[in-house]
């Protein structure tokens, strides 16, 4: 009795939304059977790890234990510094343009040093804005915004705690080496390697840009 | 007429017409740099080389006049590789700073990158530096190693703006655009070349870093500046404006604008002058904020004496800033509910005018405001007039419908303020203006960019302007403005002014001039309001200067006369 939609086949109503699953049967309806099937799982789990070879629980004892991150892990942002401490971002907002949670706020100015010429004023991220995707560190072209801190945006008590600002997030770069970082370290920024033309160093544009256009 | 053959298609055009401008009008793109539809030709980019049958080598499609029989292939494999060749050729000493480049998102030279080269660079060698940031004057910063050296800038303070302040020094890869030692980029037209360069050589020191060029929104508009009526963009970010840029129109602005029109948006975002909620005048002089609601009260209050049959003493003064609509509303409004007896349309002073675009006249739409009371058969007194009114107490109330009032000198602004603080005065204003600090009585007024209307420049050509800002504050526009005092009057329920189309909708009723005109179907270059126009705006107070102006307005900017130079309008 119960018409089971074919899930591939279905085609988009004239909305545009394609209907998958079945109509609940009367099973469904009556909840019980549900019930008693997730019942079944945990009380196997319950024996499996009380007598069982193999453990299924996944608990951590956090703060005592932690987790190793993953290499790639995103963690809280941080802006990378120049050797003289300024940011290395040159305020080109290809960040702010990718972010798809809109978190990003930058004002750009003009900056005093000749080789710089464009900086941030303003460079916010809102991290509780912030989806964590790395979209923005992949359109850095400066290699100037990463997410290896290898920890996680402290709890604030409010919104605008959570608004972390240009030097905050300078602050950021190595403090996964006084803090103790959950990830493995790696060495501090260079653009050798970056296949493009560090602007940092101030050659004023005469240096040979080996990247694509 | 001359028959060619452009990628297969048979076209019939003019002889003596460039093979670019052919081939664009028929909608076949030719990539291009220093070809531009209102300069002369300097053919010296190559981007627009393509190939003629019968001829040994690809041709400059920019230079090369149609001929009959031609046959031109703009995508044969040889073009494609010629414009490849061109494009890496360009890009060999470019900085591709494009992360800090104004120009990034509307570049030539990145949308050519896209479509024509996309390969990496093979150079080896160091790229020659040139000087970044280079001031040429007051509002354009020059970044030499951008530049690829069009002379489009050249040329057009040479041709057009009748002042060739820019030049190329130097030779091969070592060109740059300068200006002489001691004569900087100062002309009332300079940000032209801003929107002419194909690239981010030139860009606009107002505009410099403020905002992505792909993060604007844009609206058309026309710009208030003055009564030539530019048409123009408004770019705008986060309900601000950022910059005004024009656009094409060949009975109007051509394709320019002069610098102070591009600056009218400051006013719009002025924090210390604008007006966002209603004020009162207090005993002492100051003004302080009230609320809509009190501004209801008082303006029911200070026309209750006016409604109905009175012996009148009200003046309405409109101002010629306003859209057509705004203004058919108040007057209106004064037809049907109140007795007035003096009206008058003031303004902006006047101010410079010239033979390209300016003109002295500083209102963007006093032919509107003429055509509106000549509608309505009602003697504009003007400005002189009307003050004399005040100060003889013929006129001891006024609703000023926008805080213009054209003052050439300061006797005229202390004369006309003691005048306007003497009586009771509604003031509707965007800003604090000498006349606004006179009233009593101050409401927010939308700006230009705030609201949908019409302008009708000095030309009797009538053009749409487009609402880019939500309206700052509590700002009203002069419909809502007209709504609200109606409203105030009791007679809410039957007021049926309420948006543009039925404010357009009473205008035509009343005048012949707009028979066949539908607000919302003006195209993007206006309607001229015909011939006539011209006689049937003029009150009988006609101003000689005015129609001076319009004529003068009408002559297209001089272009030079050489031969190969003559300019073909898009
Ligand atoms: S990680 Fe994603 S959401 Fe967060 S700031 Fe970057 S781009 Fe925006
Ligand atoms: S993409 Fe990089 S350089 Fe550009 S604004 Fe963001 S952090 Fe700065
Ligand atoms: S001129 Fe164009 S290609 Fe050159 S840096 Fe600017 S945006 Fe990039
Ligand atoms: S500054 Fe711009 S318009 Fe002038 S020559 Fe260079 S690229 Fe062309
Ligand atoms: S556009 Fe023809 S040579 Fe530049």
């Amino acid at each position: 009795m119960s018409k089971v939609l074919d899930i591939h086949g279905s085609k988009p109503n004239e909305e545009g939304v394609t209907e998958v699953g079945h109509e609940p049967t009367t099973a469904d309806r009556l909840y019980v059977p549900a019930i008693a099937a997730g019942l079944k799982t945990t009380i196997r789990h319950f024996f499996k790890n009380l007598i069982g070879k193999e453990k299924y629980t996944q608990t951590i004892q956090y703060p005592d234990q932690k987790v190793e991150y993953p290499e790639r892990f995103r963690g809280m942002h941080r802006l990378v510094p120049r050797e003289d401490g300024t940011s290395r971002c040159v305020a080109c907002y290809m960040c702010q343009t990718a972010c798809p949670a809109r978190c990003i706020h930058i004002v750009a100015g003009e900056s005093e040093d000749p080789s710089i010429e464009k900086y941030p004023v303003v460079f916010e991220i809102d991290e509780l804005r912030c989806v964590v995707c790395g979209l923005c560190v992949e359109a850095c072209p400066c290699d100037a915004i990463r997410m290896d801190t290898g920890y996680h945006p402290k709890p604030v008590y409010s919104r605008e705690d959570a608004d972390f600002g240009k030097a905050d997030l300078l602050k950021n770069f190595g403090r996964h080496e006084t803090e103790g970082s959950r990830r493995t370290a790696r060495p501090p920024a260079t653009a050798a390697g970056t296949g493009r033309v560090d602007r940092s160093s101030g050659d004023g544009g005469a240096g040979g840009a080996t990247g694509g256009y | 007429m001359v028959k060619v053959n452009i990628d297969g298609r048979d076209l019939e055009v003019e002889a003596g017409t460039r093979l670019i401008k052919a081939a664009i009008d028929a909608g076949i793109d030719i990539p291009h740099y220093c070809w531009h539809p209102r300069l002369s030709v300097a053919a010296n980019c190559r981007m627009c080389l393509v190939e003629v049958e019968k001829a040994p080598k690809l041709l400059p499609s920019c230079e090369i006049p149609v001929r009959d029989g031609m046959v031109v292939r703009t995508a044969s494999p040889r073009v494609l590789e010629a414009r490849q060749a061109v494009m890496e050729f360009m890009l060999l000493n470019h900085p591709i700073d494009c992360p800090i480049c104004d120009q990034a998102g509307e570049c030539k030279l990145q949308d050519y990158y896209m479509a024509h080269d996309r390969t990496g660079s093979r150079f080896a060698g160091l790229k020659v530096a040139k000087k970044k940031a280079q001031p040429l004057g007051s509002t354009v910063m020059l970044d030499e190693e951008r530049c690829i050296n069009c002379t489009r800038c050249v040329r057009f303070m040479d041709e057009i703006a009748h002042r060739p302040l820019l030049g190329q020094f130097d030779r091969g890869d070592r060109a740059v655009i300068g200006v002489f030692p001691g004569r900087p980029l100062e002309d009332p037209y300079s940000l032209n070349v801003v929107d002419i360069c194909p690239v981010g050589a030139l860009t606009s020191r107002d505009f410099r870093f403020k905002v992505r060029a792909w993060f604007l929104k844009s609206a058309d508009s026309v710009c208030p500046g003055c009564a030539r009526g530019c048409n123009m963009r408004v770019d705008h970010y986060e309900n601000e404006i950022q910059r005004l840029v024009p656009r094409d129109n060949d009975a109007v602005n051509q394709g320019w604008m002069c610098d102070e029109g591009r600056f009218t948006y400051r006013e719009i975002h002025d924090p210390k002058t604008q007006i966002t909620t209603p004020h009162v005048r207090m005993a002492s002089g100051e003004y302080s904020p009230i609320s809509w609601e009190a501004a209801r009260q008082k303006v029911a209050e200070m026309l209750a004496p006016f409604v109905g049959e009175t012996d009148g003493s009200l003046g309405l003064a409109l101002s010629a800033q306003q859209t057509t609509e705004g203004i058919t509303a108040f007057v209106e409004l004064a037809e049907q509910l109140l007795q007035v007896d003096a009206y008058a349309i003031l303004g902006r002073a006047e101010g410079e005018g010239d033979d390209l675009l300016r003109v002295a006249d500083k209102n963007p739409n006093r032919a509107g405001a003429e055509l509106v009371l000549e509608a309505y058969s009602i003697f504009d007194e003007g400005p002189d007039l009307l003050r004399r009114g005040l100060e003889e107490k013929r006129v001891r109330a006024l609703i000023m419908v926008g805080g213009d009032y054209s003052a050439g000198d300061s006797a005229d602004v202390s004369a006309w303020t003691a005048a306007l603080a003497e009586s009771k005065v509604i003031c509707f204003a965007s800003n604090w203006t000498e006349s606004a600090r006179a009233a009593s009585l101050v409401l927010p007024l939308a700006s230009y960019a705030e609201q949908d209307g019409t302008f009708v420049n000095a030309q009797g050509r009538m053009q749409r302007i487009h609402r880019a800002l939500k309206p700052l504050g509590g700002r009203k526009t002069a419909l809502e403005a007209a709504t609200f005092t109606a409203e105030a009057l009791g007679a809410g329920a039957r007021w049926r002014i309420r948006d543009f189309g039925a404010a357009f909708g009473e205008l035509k009723k009343r005048t012949g001039l707009l028979r066949g005109v539908e607000p919302l179907k003006i195209g993007p270059s206006g309607v001229s309001l015909e011939a006539d126009v011209a006689d049937g705006v003029q009150g009988p107070d006609a101003d000689e200067d005015a129609l001076g102006q319009m004529s003068s307005s009408k002559r297209p900017p001089s272009h030079p006369t050489g031969s190969s130079s003559a300019p073909s309008h898009a």
